[in-house]
């Protein structure tokens, strides 16, 4: 859907990009990570030609992106970037509507797709007439999201989209992201600096640094990452641990008919993470946990070495 | 948001009730104004002066006042598009050094003074009318070319970004995005401009252009300050009354282009 083939870009004498390749399927969301100035926004902004490349190419439907006039290629391509850039002189529903009036979209079907995009992320119709000053930062990101997906586009850029917020929004953020793009399934390119949040959202992850893909993979592939080598460092040794966190305890759990009922465990929901579970069992020193289910009745129990066992079994 | 001050919805309302209305402070200008163009005599009879009447002109003042109200207009109506225009082309051709030669040209040029920029226009368009016109105009556009230079650049970053990158074509993102929000900042250069033609104005009258500079320069060489006034009071309740009309317009933009809180939409 998306690939990038051999991308250099220079500025001056420095590459901010310097033979980057990566391909991203149909339907993915690939998480491109690195420290800052290692050349994702630049890489990123090939794809929808606000960056010209020196040489290499970029391909968008196995099509060459500078085939495409670059304003038609760009309202196909939705695009959030950290700053949002809502325009403060249009209200929030203006604001989403921008791409639709581009395309020429009439009147009617464009009032009524505001409605939906703002409902996807989270907001009632009432805000379509509400100024982006009166947004709080979380509220802007959302309808910077909105705005994105406002003409459907296949393809969505997304550069530190959730960057400037405080981290409780942003994990909110980030989930509503998550159950949005489970729904519409949009190819993704999402440039972050947060491991955390790479974790969180990642089909795949590429990593970057000095303006080459290092490493493009599963998160759980990551895990057997030598520590001492630059992907390693920079993922941090928590890697291990904040990985559990893409897994439910109900997952891995043991029925509790297979095994006898551990009298004085701690229990923990089903629904939790294994990450949670893993910080449970650390602060109360013990190594099983009881599992509740929603209406919380007993559903198992969890051992650490389950919890311990998991990224090994997963593809 | 700030539940110190009490209830802020409370307070802005009754600041608002006690507030006049925008429109009335020009109004009054304006009033005044025409009336003091119509009696100046009842203006003089408040100071207890009176012209000594040498050299005072057989053309009525009103008539002066509009003359000079037809140069200011005219000159600002050149200017004014064109500044705008010469503003637009700076940003936009910026690596083409467009930019700097007009900066650079325009602080040159608002360092030499009127008088002599009036002067010296004499010889490239004769007497009267024409050299005045030209350069109020050429004058009037420096405010305006520099503040549409800096209201283009100051528009955020961002939004010009996200304009481009949703697929505006650089007209679209002229026109939808970075005029509208530089608005505020040209239309402060539009107010400037005006409120110093109208004052630079005064001295058409030693071009032959008329207007209200014709008592100020019949009171200088009669040495009769109550004849300077006759051209100074009305020139300068002009440049107030466009200064007031003018400043009213910059705040709707301000507010249209999102910059303060007007309760609209909330
Ligand atoms: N328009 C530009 N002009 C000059 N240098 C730039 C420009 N854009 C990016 N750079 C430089 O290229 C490098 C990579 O930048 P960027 O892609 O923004 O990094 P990241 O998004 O990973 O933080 C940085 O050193 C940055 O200073
Ligand atoms: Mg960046």
């Amino acid at each position: 859907m998306i690939r990038f083939r051999n991308i250099v870009k220079s500025y001056g004498s420095a590459r901010a990009v310097d033979g980057a390749d990566l391909e991203i399927a149909p339907g993915e969301l690939c998480v491109l990570i690195g420290p800052s100035g290692c050349g994702k926004s630049t890489l990123l902004r090939t794809a929808n030609r606000m960056v010209e490349p020196d040489s290499g190419e970029v391909f968008v439907d196995g099509r060459p992106v500078r085939e495409h006039p670059p304003e038609e290629l760009r309202r196909g391509i939705g695009y959030v970037i950290q700053s949002v850039g809502l325009f403060p002189h249009m209200t929030v529903g203006d604001n989403v509507a921008v791409v639709p009036r581009l395309l020429g979209i009439d009147k009617g079907e464009i009032a009524g797709r505001v409605d939906r995009m703002l409902e996807l992320v989270g907001l009632s119709p009432e805000w379509s007439s509400r100024w982006p000053r009166e947004l709080s930062g979380g509220e802007a990101q959302r309808v910077g999201v909105a705005r994105a997906l406002a003409a459907d586009p296949p393809i969505l850029l997304m550069d530190e989209p959730f960057g400037s917020v405080d981290p409780l929004t942003r994990v909110r953020l980030q989930r509503e992201f998550l159950a949005i793009q489970r729904r519409l399934h949009k190819t993704v390119l999402f440039v972050t600096h947060d491991v955390e949040e790479a974790i969180r959202l990642a089909d795949r992850i590429a990593v970057m640094r000095s303006g080459r893909i290092l490493r493009h993979a599963t998160p759980e592939e990551f895990v057997a990452t030598d520590a001492e080598d630059f992907v390693g460092e920079f993922l941090g040794l928590e890697y291990g641990v904040e990985i559990l966190s893409r897994r439910r305890v109900r997952e891995v759990l043991r029925p509790a008919a297979e095994i006898g009922s551990d009298p004085g465990a701690p229990s923990i929901r089903a629904e939790a993470s294994l990450k949670e579970a893993l910080g449970l069992m650390a602060a109360r020193r013990v190594e099983c946990l009881s599992v509740t289910d929603g209406e919380g009745r007993r559903a198992g129990s969890l051992r650490m070495e389950d919890v311990l066992g998991t990224w090994k079994a997963c593809p | 948001m700030n539940d110190a001050s009490g209830n802020p919805a409370a307070a802005q309302a009754d600041s608002r009730r006690l507030r006049a209305p925008g429109w009335v402070f020009p109004a009054l200008l304006l009033a005044v104004l025409i009336l003091s163009v119509l009696r100046f005599d009842l203006i003089e009879s408040l100071l207890g002066i009176r012209a000594r009447g040498l050299l005072v002109s057989r053309i009525p003042l009103w008539e002066l006042a509009l003359q000079h109200l037809g140069l200011v207009a005219a000159s600002s109506a050149a200017a004014v598009p064109i500044a705008l225009g010469l503003g637009i082309a700076a940003v936009r051709f910026s690596e083409s050094g467009l930019r700097a030669l007009l900066v650079a040209a325009g602080s040159a040029a608002q360092t030499f003074p009127s008088a002599a920029v009036l002067a010296l226009s004499v010889p490239l368009a004769g007497f009267g009318f024409a050299p005045t016109f030209l350069a109020l105009s050429l004058y009037g556009m420096l405010p305006v070319l520099h503040n549409t230079i800096a209201g283009l650049e100051g528009v955020p970053e961002a939004a010009v970004d996200a304009a481009r990158g949703m697929g505006m074509r650089p007209r679209q993102v002229l026109i939808r995005v970075q005029l509208p929000l530089a608005l505020p900042v040209i239309l402060a250069g539009v107010r400037t401009s005006v409120v110093i033609n109208t004052a630079a104005a005064t001295l058409g009258a030693a071009m032959g252009a008329g207007g209200l500079g014709l008592p100020i320069i019949s009171g200088i060489r009669s040495f009769d300050p109550a004849l300077i006034l006759r051209g100074a009071v009305p020139s300068a309740l002009l440049a107030l009354f466009a200064d007031a009309s003018l400043r009213r317009l910059e705040d709707r933009a301000r507010r249209a282009a999102g910059g303060k809180p007007d309760g609209r939409g909330a």
